[in-house]
């Protein structure tokens, strides 16, 4: 059994294409293979409603090999897609901000120090938490894991990853508390000798 | 709560103890508060359990934002080592 075998994509670094995020004006192929440049996305809609536009556009998007941290297992192979977050470095930063990135006090980039080891790369860098993204398996370049994120790391990134997707965990976390807090009272009142 | 950050040689900051805030006033009115980092770090966290939810945006540095944006329009990212299509075969 191989090591990503064994442990799984959760946590893992590897290299995939991802794609660039379309944005305006987009140029788009029409019906009538004229391409044609529309400013916002409610042209193109209104353009899709008139039979200008197939009911399906292609979108052209730039893709990019780059590494990313995979969060998910998919160990059933029922689901081809996986959510990831994207690495970047950190090096146009001053000296100053760089450093405190490294002292985890930036917490929307989790840093990865350089330890090809673990990590499989050959620089420094960081996880960006607002990068979320969704790949399927076949835009993964290197099918085998480069590295690994530990497993606190891996816990670590999802509590933090909750914050940056404005995932609210309070109200959760309070009923856990209300929860354990009754069971531990209606536990002293069940000890407590009747008078 | 959006934090904007500066470096302490940029401004004047009064001599502060543990536990202690200064209160800046205008006009005879309090303006602004200075507390320590822990102080502040205690407050976020009390906001965070019991304030109103804020949006994790309000709470992005500058620095973080910078390499947001560069990493999305694909600067500053590591290249691809070509020989690990030979060394990660599947």
């Amino acid at each position: 059994m191989s090591t990503s075998e064994a442990r799984g994509y959760r946590g893992a670094v590897v290299w995939a294409f991802t794609t660039f995020q379309p944005e305006a004006p987009f140029d788009l192929v029409g019906t009538d293979e004229i391409e044609r440049s529309y400013k916002t996305s409610r042209e193109v809609a209104f353009a899709i409603n008139k039979g200008e536009l197939p009911d399906i556009p292609a979108f052209p998007v730039d893709a990019k090999i780059r590494p990313v941290v995979l969060l998910q297992d998919r160990p059933r192979g029922a689901l081809p897609e996986y959510a990831a977050l994207k690495l970047a470095r950190f090096t146009k930063l001053s000296e100053q901000e760089q450093q405190a990135v490294r002292d985890g006090e930036r917490p929307a980039l989790f840093h990865l120090a350089l330890n090809k080891s673990k990590y499989g790369l050959a620089q420094e860098n960081a996880i960006d938490m607002n990068s979320l993204v969704r790949l399927h398996k076949s835009a993964i370049v290197t099918t085998k894991p480069v590295g690994y994120l530990d497993e606190n790391e891996v816990n670590v990134l999802g509590r933090r990853l909750a914050t940056f997707l404005d995932i609210d965990l309070a109200p959760v976390i309070r009923a856990g508390v209300e929860e354990r807090f009754q069971a531990l009272v209606d536990a002293q009142q069940q000890a407590k000798p009747s008078s | 709560m959006r934090t904007k950050r500066v470096t302490a040689n940029e401004v004047r900051i009064p001599d502060l103890n543990d536990g202690e805030v200064v209160l800046i006033e205008r006009y005879g009115k309090p303006y602004a508060a200075v507390i320590t980092a822990s102080e502040l770090d205690l407050f976020q966290r009390l906001l965070a359990m019991f304030g109103e939810f804020q949006p994790s945006e309000l709470s992005l540095s500058d620095a973080e934002l910078a390499v947001h944006r560069r990493s999305e329009a694909g600067e500053d990212i590591e290249e691809f080592d070509f020989g690990l299509l030979e060394t990660n075969a599947p």
